[in-house]
């Protein structure tokens, strides 16, 4: 046997093995099995597995076949509820089934009715069930089954004994599949799944033959409609087996090599570490080396902060010898205002915090920028991110106590000075709810579920979802638990506010019918005056207004309020809201249940993601049962710890940055070249829209500037609010365009993919030849113009008192290594006390004051010129370049008459090449 | 990239993973640049498209569909004038394209719900009613994807820029906007095309030729991996096309001959309609126009008289006229709307009052390419209220208009999120628009 087999918690035994083989020689005709059959449960306990119905209706029989575990799923088996049979809406020849089964009231109407005629029950072989799909001729779908067939046999016999439909559906506890997990040496090993139904009644029954089967990735293994598992390519994926409303994932893989694992001892940062290398060992994957000082420093700039570092960073974190400065590095720059700034930006993306949605009455930025604000203050002041999701779930419009006149007066100062002060420091930011777009409770659900619990459940709106376990039922349920929230807008205050809005009509002249009150609201706001507002408030659970209006298009009917007594929470709890004043509550406790199975994961996983440019599970928004993660023991991990951790955010982000996994190089080795999901080695990834924007700025900015860009974020790319782009930045007017050619967030559809971070020409156009770029080298207070006046020294001063100190301690330490006889330690430390040496020494040449070189006039070759290329690889790329590279830099500026030209064109290649637009 | 699932279990087949094309023998390289780079195809029915926006939301009675026997308060200001078409009447502030009416194909009496500016232009610049779950892409993005043009020629111009985005489409198929519109007479220069700031071509070619021999890092990496490869084709790609003549020379109107350019007005506008001519010439498959302005709440008539009408008719009747003589309109298939038309009813705002926001009736103009064109399809009732009869729906014309420029509307693309969505989703073409 060439391919191994395991299950979770107990090994397989030869002999179960090859009964499985057995059993699916059955399927291929043979019928000479008894209906029950004996089987191994995966908890270790041997009860009785009814047998597969291709075996039990193989010839007649007494049994009835069930509506719900037999017929549907057979129909599903055979694509008849397809999207492009009778699953469409329009349902081909005038026969419609629910997408993807599990409506078994509508599927069973669709049969049995009395319009349908699709049964006769008096001659069963007579009913269209059986003689469409048994004549290819007749069938617009084609042959799907063969007369005389089980199948055939199956569907006869249940139309015979009466073709019952069910009441409630019966619960499905799990699917058991054997093998619990594929390993494959070689292509085109195969073996066959077999799947036993586990019924919350406790009944067992083998149902293979009823079960829709999906490789998630052919390339490495395919799965035939019965069940068989082919190998392919080497890699890792997951088999996905559905059947009724379960979803079961089988993790397959072929290793890449049967190289033992590396010699040596593992290196292990992390606990997390440990974790990646055990399924590193598994696939025989070596992961690529630690990357380099230069290396880390960019990527952690980048990953933390969406910021480069600047070439005086980049000098000092190469000159230090100190063992801890990566983490001395990271504990820097989570004290950014760039680190709030950055991963603010990442919690707008993530909750929506878009312009379009939150023109509330008048005001245009001034409500994206207070989300934004209110978001970096909790991000700056390290919040737990359940607190901060709180925040936002459980925000009211008004403070207690506060009025609805003072309410409006408030807003509107904050509206006319854009100084979000006040608001920012309050516990909750009511505008989560008060997005236009997001106001039914379907709505609701779907961009909650999205943010929050990483899912998209959307399909599940309109059908059984393909990919997960949420029925359209289960899909009401959970809607209905958003609609205890509304916005009041100017005409639908409650009652107790109605006098003080009338007030306020009043002093700006206006009566609530006027035609024009938009434009007295706009201009009262402008000349000072307080005017209405929109206001979250909290009501009774009803069906929003909103939805009532949609179901009202379309169907053309009138449709009175319905008030809902209970929802369900994802997984089938029920939440009654008899007695609960604001049911958003009882959501926000679900949420930080520890055992949610979703909230802790969403979010460590989303930033994963931004770490590696892959999520443990990918899509990060797409958490369902059929896309399993790469790593679960890993994901679990840090979904747990993080929970254990409070949510601390800056604890996850320095738990990932200072692992070996996410320090690993990018330089791929023999194995791991292909690896994409395992995290072997970095996968470059372009910049981010926002990075790339604010990078060419600091690449081109003064000495002095690029000098202080850590200081504050103000004018940059990284904090800007909302997705409206008029930036105040008088260098970059229309750094918008930049942004949308480079994805930023667009933060429209409830979909991480409204972030892009793909490439295409438009953006090397830009780089190459925009006039914005170009008028950023050119700029008067910039870096090249800086070259050309000679008065000024275009290269930072190198900390050079620091070294010499250190270089100092360094020997002291390595003289202590001699004596203590570690011979191996000390001469590393001599060559590093070289090298440091050379470099001062080559500094010594710039003691010279730089006006005695005029370096306006024509290019003199000298080790000032060197280390003005050396500045330009430092902004941009952020190492030193290699002999070679600075050797093509001069040849260049010898081209051109002054420096300046010359030095432009090297800036511009640096900025124009993949290392710099790549994370790397 | 995320490995994707359609809704009906099927995985997706056009997926550039590297082990496929490495067993064919083909690297990601290779088959990146046979995909983007390939000459104009030939299965269109029209080569090219142009979409007209008019945001803002015209008033159909004022402009396209009159109604000189309506009551006061509904007919408006405004007389209504014969046409090249016998029994059909514009306004009389359309007098240039009432003569050149037998070019195109009016639509009266399309209707839909959507009355809000940013919803409606949405629906009508995409062909698919909005929803909050899903940005559908533009036609420009969608016609991107589809068609192909010169290797130094980008595909999709916006000109100054499109108010609908790519959606799931990604960036890669948003258009090369304008930015700007070119003035009268003089060089056009446009961003990332036109040279700037004394950076001249040599210098270009050397600064590029630098970047080539410094950007080795990656090498080794190239071929596994499609960012990398992708930043590599796109980078020569860019380089063809900044420095031909071709794309720059199609973007600068003052090239034209003068005969030629004096049928068009010296107004942003039909300066833009002058440009879409001379790209579509050029080989660009798709461009989008805009001319705005059309909210008239306020002083709706003295707007429409004094500007948006006399523009509208200039800039139009000359695209019409400039494909025409340059033999490109049987193959250029030209639609023009705005994103619902104006209330029938005349408010009393402003000097005069104004019409609102109105989508149960509006017009909308095709033309060109495999359009019928001289005839006026569908009516709006006596007041302009509502279409005559059922009316048309915003989708069918979108599907009509795909249809014209070689693309099955029923052609589907995979969401992000892996969902199949048809490019029309609701509509099809309709029958009489198509010869």
């Amino acid at each position: 046997m060439t391919w191994r087999s395991r299950i979770a918690g107990c090994c397989l035994s030869v002999a179960s093995l090859s009964f499985i083989l057995l059993c699916t020689a059955s399927s291929a005709g043979t019928s000479r099995f008894p209906n029950a059959i004996a089987d191994e449960g995966v908890d270790g306990s041997s009860s009785l597995a009814l047998a597969p119905v291709d075996v039990r209706f193989a010839a007649d029989g007494e049994e009835t076949p069930d509506f719900q575990r037999h017929v549907s799923p057979l129909l599903g088996r055979l694509g008849c509820n397809g999207r492009a049979c009778h699953g469409s809406f329009q349902g081909q020849g005038g026969f419609r089934l629910s997408l993807f089964g599990y409506d078994f009231v509508s599927d069973h109407a669709a049969i049995c009715g009395a319009e349908a005629g699709r049964v006769d029950s008096a001659n069963p072989i007579e009913s269209l069930l059986l003689t469409k799909p048994t004549d290819a001729g007749f069938h617009g779908g084609g042959l799907r089954f063969e007369k005389d067939g089980w199948q055939y046999r199956l569907l006869e016999r249940w139309i015979r004994e009466g073709g019952k439909g069910i009441g409630e559906p019966a619960r499905l506890d799990r699917l058991e599949v054997t093998p619990a997990e594929l390993v494959f040496t070689a292509a085109g090993e195969s073996v066959p799944l077999r799947v036993v139904a586990r019924w919350a009644d406790g009944s067992r029954e083998d149902v293979t033959p009823l079960c829709r089967f999906q490789s998630n990735d052919p390339q490495v293994a395919r799965i035939d409609a019965e069940g068989k598992v082919t190998s392919a390519n080497q890699g890792d994926s997951h088999i996905v087996v559905f059947y009724d409303n379960a979803v079961q994932p089988v993790p397959v893989m072929r290793r890449w090599s049967e190289l033992p694992p590396a010699a040596g001892p593992r290196e292990i940062f992390r606990p997390l570490d440990q974790l990646v290398q055990d399924k590193l060992d598994k696939l025989g994957l070596d992961r690529s080396g630690l990357a380099d000082d230069a290396t880390f420093l960019r990527r952690v700039c980048l990953d933390l902060t969406g910021t480069l570092p600047t070439s005086a960073d980049v000098h000092k974190f190469l000159a230090d010898p100190s063992p801890d400065k990566r983490e001395r590095k990271v504990d820097e720059l989570l004290a950014t205002p760039a680190y709030a700034a950055w991963w603010a930006t990442f919690l707008c993306d993530m909750t929506g915090n878009n312009s379009e949605q939150l023109k509330i009455g008048v005001a245009a930025e001034a409500f994206p920028k207070l989300w934004y604000e209110w978001i970096r203050k909790r991000v700056a002041d390290n919040a737990p991110y359940d607190e901060i999701v709180e925040g936002l779930v459980l925000a009211t419009a008004r403070d207690q106590g506060e009025g609805y006149a003072e309410y409006c007066e408030d807003l509107c100062a904050m509206v006319r000075t854009g100084d979000c002060g006040e608001y920012v420091g309050r516990p909750g930011m009511p505008l989560y709810w008060m997005r236009r777009e997001v106001q039914t409770e379907d709505e609701r659900a779907n961009s909650f579920a999205h943010a929050f619990l990483g899912l998209q459940i959307e399909c599940a709106q309109c059908h059984k979802h393909p990919f997960d376990e949420w029925t359209q039922a289960d899909f009401q349920g959970f809607a209905r638990m958003f609609s205890g929230v509304a916005v009041a807008r100017a005409n639908g205050l409650p009652k107790s506010d109605r006098a003080d809005a009338e007030k306020i009509l009043a002093e700006l002249g206006a009566a609530p019918r006027d035609k024009d009150l938009n434009r007295k609201f706009r201009e009262g706001l402008r000349d000072g005056k307080t005017v209405p507002m929109e206001q979250l408030i909290v009501t009774k659970p009803q069906m929003s207004r909103e939805k009532r209006r949609e179901l009202m298009e379309q169907t053309g009917e009138r449709v009175r309020e319905v008030s809902y007594r209970e929802g369900v929470l994802p997984g089938g709890r029920e939440v009654s809201f008899a007695g609960v004043n604001d049911i958003r509550r009882p959501l926000m406790e679900w949420l930080r249940e520890p055992d949610n199975p979703y909230f802790s994961r969403a979010l460590v996983n989303r930033v994963w993601a931004r770490y590696f440019g892959v999520g443990i599970v990918s899509p990060t928004d797409d958490l369902n049962r059929a896309n399993p993660p790469s790593n679960e023991p890993l994901l679990d991990l840090l979904a747990r710890s993080f929970v254990e951790h409070e949510y601390d955010l800056k604890w996850l982000h320095r738990e990932i940055v200072l692992s070996r996994t996410w320090q690993t190089d990018w330089q791929p080795n023999e194995t791991n070249a292909q690896d994409r999901r395992n995290f072997s080695r970095a996968l470059p990834r372009r910049l981010p829209a926002e990075a790339v924007v604010d990078a060419i700025e600091q690449a081109s900015a003064s000495t002095r500037e690029n000098s202080e860009w850590f200081a504050t974020t103000a004018g940059r790319a990284i904090e800007l609010p909302g997705t409206a782009y008029g930036r105040p930045n008088p260098r970059n007017q229309s750094a918008g365009f930049a942004l949308q050619i480079f994805g930023r967030s667009t933060r429209s559809t409830s979909c991480d993919c409204d972030r892009s971070e793909e490439t295409s020409l438009i953006q090397t156009v830009y780089l190459q030849n925009d006039r914005d770029v170009h008028a950023l080298l050119a700029r008067r207070d910039g870096w090249l113009a800086e070259v050309a006046d000679s008065t000024v020294a275009s290269v930072p001063a190198r900390p050079r008192a620091e070294t010499e100190k250190r270089i100092r301690n360094l020997v002291r330490m390595q003289e202590r290594f001699t004596r203590e006889g570690h011979t191996e330690q000390a001469e590393k430390i001599a060559k590093r006390v070289d090298a440091m040496r050379q470099n001062l020494g080559d500094q010594s040449d710039q003691s010279d004051p730089p006006d005695r070189t005029d370096l306006s006039g024509p290019i003199p070759d000298d080790s000032r010129i060197r280390l003005l290329i050396e500045e330009a690889y430092l902004r941009t790329v952020c190492r030193p370049p290699t002999p070679a590279e600075t050797d093509r830099c001069l040849e260049h500026l010898h081209e051109y008459p002054t420096l300046r030209e010359g030095l432009a064109g090297v800036l511009w290649a640096l900025i124009n090449g993949s290392e710099f637009i790549v994370n790397h | 990239m995320p490995w994707h699932r359609q809704c009906d279990g099927l995985t997706r087949r056009d997926c550039l993973r590297v082990g496929t094309l490495g067993a064919a023998g083909l690297t990601l390289g290779g088959y990146l640049r046979m995909t983007q780079g390939a000459e104009p195809a030939r299965r269109s029915l029209s080569q090219s498209a142009i979409f007209v926006e008019l945001p803002g939301g015209p008033s159909h009675i004022d402009s396209f569909d009159p109604k000189p026997d309506a009551p006061t308060g509904i007919r408006g200001e405004f007389s209504a004038i014969d046409t090249q078409l016998p029994g059909v009447q514009f306004s009389e502030h359309l007098p240039k394209l009432a003569r050149v009416n037998d070019r195109f194909t009016l639509l009266r009496g399309v209707t839909h719900t959507l009355g809000a500016h940013p919803l409606g232009q949405k629906f009508i610049n995409t062909g698919n009613r909005p929803t909050p779950a899903l940005e559908y892409p533009a036609y420009g993005s969608v016609a991107a994807s589809q068609l192909t043009t010169h290797p130094d020629l980008p595909v999709y111009v916006a000109v100054p820029r499109s108010s609908q985005g790519p959606g799931y489409l990604g960036v890669g198929r948003a258009p090369l906007a304008t930015n700007e519109t070119p003035r009268a007479g003089q060089p056009f220069n446009v961003r990332g095309i036109a040279l700037g700031n004394g950076v001249t071509i040599d210098e270009i070619g050397r600064r590029k030729k630098l970047r080539d021999d410094l950007d080795r890092r990656f090498d080794s990496l190239q071929e596994n991996d499609e960012l990398l490869a992708g930043l590599d084709l796109f980078s020569q790609k860019a380089f063809e096309m900044i420095t031909s003549r071709r794309a720059r020379d199609a973007f600068d109107v003052s090239q034209e001959a003068e005969s030629f350019r004096q049928l068009f007005a010296d107004d942003q506008f039909s300066q833009s309609c002058l440009l879409a001519v001379r790209l579509v010439a050029a080989g660009v498959r798709f461009v989008t126009l805009s001319l705005g302005g059309w909210d008239t709440h306020q002083e709706n008539f003295t707007k429409l008289r004094d500007e948006l009408l006399p523009r509208l008719d200039a800039g139009l009747s000359a695209l019409f006229t400039g494909l025409e003589q340059k033999g490109l309109l049987a193959s250029t298939t030209v639609l023009a709307s705005g994103e619902f038309g104006r209330t029938p009813k005349i408010n009393d705002r402003g000097v005069g009052g104004g019409r609102d926001h109105y989508p149960r009736c509006m017009c909308m103009l095709i033309g060109g390419g495999a359009i019928r064109s001289g005839q006026v399809l569908g009516a709006s009732d006596a007041t302009g209220a509502g279409p005559a009869n059922e009316g048309f729906k915003p989708e069918d014309v979108a599907a009509t208009f795909y249809q014209a420029l070689g693309i099955d509307p029923q052609l589907e693309f995979q969401t992000p999120s892996g969902r199949p969505v048809a490019v029309v989703r609701e509509g099809s073409p309709i029958p009489e628009l198509l010869n």
